[in-house]
């Protein structure tokens, strides 16, 4: 026991000062890429068009870092629909489709001490009935479908679904979407997102700028 | 001993193939000859039929449930405390990865999204088997880099099984700090590698990006040290430690990675392997007992050995400059290898036609751990099954075949 709290002090406090200040580090090629020379560039989703780039489509897999380069700024979600009502407290009930694990893992690494998303007044919950929306993760596949529409009628209204990551917004390069069956009112680009992006979304989804 | 071993069965063309532990060529088989291996069926796919008697019910847990870091099902058999039976159904968020016909260049990209906690390891098994067939000499500085990132990955995939294991064991101090421990170095990572996950910096011949591994050399170094401080710290807890000790033993020769050598069994594919661990005087982390602890002790070393071969690696050579050899894709053949990814050994084949991917096939690793929880939990008690399935680490979204 004295060990444990003579580590936590020794630790100190790890928490990120996100969203009051900016984030301190941001994985490079979870960001949008940019233009910084010209030329032809082969994009394996085809986001590419000229010199913008589709961050929806995009895999963030680097193959266009002869011309472009990763910003290293937030990725800027697609918010449809903001629910001022979870400002003070939202409850996110997460599931997987069909994902690689990479954004499983990203959005637990939300409830670390660095991330801490309870001190935002964002909380996990382990059933649809009792959350506020629903964060999905990964291609829609096949048997995951009716797990999944389930969960959301079974959210109550007011709710939002947000679609995290490549491959639950557009179907990255391995499969369909969740969009296609869902509204889903926020959208989070990235291959996986990186934590500070997901946090970013779900506080604009609060209406919390 | 080893080469008896069934490591995986591939159907090409209607027929069926094997591959047994420690060779690189698949054989055709008959049926009957592979029935007498006791992970035939588990390699299919099939499980044994569920427990039956009186009173005997089925619960079912998942495919969505709060306490899953993925999306699966479990049929348990009860009465109502002991677990007599489980049948996984490993299939509800199977995804069609489709390789077949495709480019080597964009079925890379597919290959390291099977597992995004593994990916460094498919996707250096992968470019290697591309370089196989078509004669490519990739260069000893690559297969550095290629050892660098799975072992980094290893480190990053340990503390996630043994911060599962601590919060289902409601040891959620020691959770919390492993998750920071870890975030710590998936920021390393992505600083060195450009990618928290490793993505795009394998390629065919080479690496994509160039790096300086100073930063992670002294970061790895401290994560190992503060992590040996947690895991001593956690190993005082009696509450942690009687929830795990005893719980969901396994001990056959043909499970892989921490699930087999944690029963004692020292095959661990980094030996002898195509990467060259040996002249780094690797020498496997060898467990006793074979239950929940046995693997968390075994995860806990190999932390501390991944440390030590990043260190000498990174020694070694600190900065590594982009380059790839150029491939001849007029190549034609076939290749079957394995490498030693965090969860175990996987195997990969492909067949490569004017570069494009024919008849490509994975064993993972959680495909054959996944009977070792469903074999070892039977007897124990329904508080046992969270303790049992986070120890294997097993991930779900390498579990199923390529298209």
């Amino acid at each position: 026991m004295k060990g444990w709290i003579r580590l936590g002090l020794e630790k100190g406090i790890v928490t990120t000062s996100f969203p009051r200040e900016k984030p301190e580090v941001l994985s490079p090629w979870a960001t949008e890429p940019v233009r910084i020379y010209p030329g032809a560039t082969e994009c394996p989703t085809n986001a590419i068009d000229g010199d913008m780039v589709d961050r929806f489509r995009c895999i963030y897999c680097g193959r266009c870092s002869s011309s472009f380069a990763p910003t290293e700024r937030l990725n800027v979600p697609e918010v449809k629909a903001k629910v001022k009502l979870f400002a003070k407290s939202m409850k996110l009930f997460v599931i997987d489709t069909g994902s690689c694990g990479g954004c499983n893992s990203e959005v637990q690494q939300l409830w670390n001490p660095i991330y801490d998303l309870s001190r935002l007044g964002v909380f996990f919950t382990n059933t649809p009935r009792h959350a506020d929306a629903l964060l999905v993760v990964g291609i829609l596949t096949e048997g995951m479908e009716k797990p999944l529409l389930e969960a959301y009628s079974a959210i109550p209204d007011p709710k939002i679904v947000f679609a995290v990551g490549s491959c639950s917004v557009s179907g990255g390069i391995l499969g369909k979407s969740v969009a296609s069956v869902l509204d889903c009112k926020v959208l989070i680009p990235g291959c996986p997102p990186d934590p500070f992006s997901i946090i970013d979304a779900i506080q604009k989804s609060r209406g919390l700028e | 001993m080893d080469s008896e071993v069934l490591s995986a069965l591939v159907i090409i063309d209607g027929r069926t193939h094997c591959l047994f532990r420690g060779e690189r060529k698949l054989r055709e088989c008959g049926n009957d000859d592979l029935k007498l291996h006791g992970n035939y069926s588990f390699l299919m796919g099939v499980y044994p039929e569920p427990a039956k008697g009186e009173a005997v019910f089925n619960m079912t847990f998942g495919p969505v449930a709060g306490g899953l870091f993925e999306s699966i099902k479990f049929n348990i058999r009860t009465y109502g405390e002991r677990i007599l039976s489980v049948t996984p159904e490993w299939n509800c968020k199977a995804r069609r990865i489709t390789l077949s016909m495709e480019p080597h260049d964009r079925a890379l990209l597919k290959v390291e999204r099977i597992n995004a906690l593994f990916s460094a390891s498919y996707s250096s098994l992968f470019c290697h088997l591309i370089e196989k067939i078509t004669e490519t000499e990739a260069g000893y500085e690559t297969q550095m880099i290629r050892m660098i990132m799975i072992e980094s990955e290893r480190i990053a995939s340990h503390i996630l099984a043994i911060q599962r294991l601590a919060e289902a064991a409601s040891q959620n101090v020691a959770k919390h700090h492993l998750s920071a421990l870890r975030e710590r170095l998936l920021r390393v990572i992505a600083s060195t590698f450009g990618h928290r996950y490793i993505f795009g910096m394998n390629q065919p011949g080479g690496i994509a990006r160039s790096v300086d591994l100073e930063k992670l050399q002294s970061e790895v170094g401290i994560i190992a040290h503060e992590f040996y401080r947690i895991w001593e710290l956690i190993k005082v807890s009696r509450v942690f430690m009687d929830r795990i000790i005893g719980v969901d033993r396994a001990d056959r020769i043909w499970y892989v990675g921490p699930t087999l050598r944690a029963s004692g069994h020292s095959f661990d594919a980094r030996i002898d392997g195509w990467l060259p661990y040996s002249d780094f005087g690797f020498s496997p982390v060898i467990g006793e007992v074979g239950d929940s602890y046995a693997r968390a002790s075994v995860r806990a070393a190999e932390i501390l050995e991944s440390a030590r071969l990043i260190g000498e690696m990174v020694s070694e050579r600190k900065l590594f400059v982009h380059g790839v050899s150029p491939i001849n894709f007029e190549a034609s053949g076939s290749y079957v290898d394995t490498v030693e990814s965090p969860g175990g050994e996987l195997v990969m084949g492909i067949t490569l036609n004017e570069g494009r991917i024919l008849k490509p096939f994975i064993r993972s690793a959680s495909w054959c751990n996944l009977p070792a929880f469903t074999e070892g939990i039977k007897g124990g008690i329904l508080t046992d099954f969270s303790f049992g399935v986070e120890s294997h680490g097993l991930i779900v979204s390498e579990m199923g075949d390529l298209l």
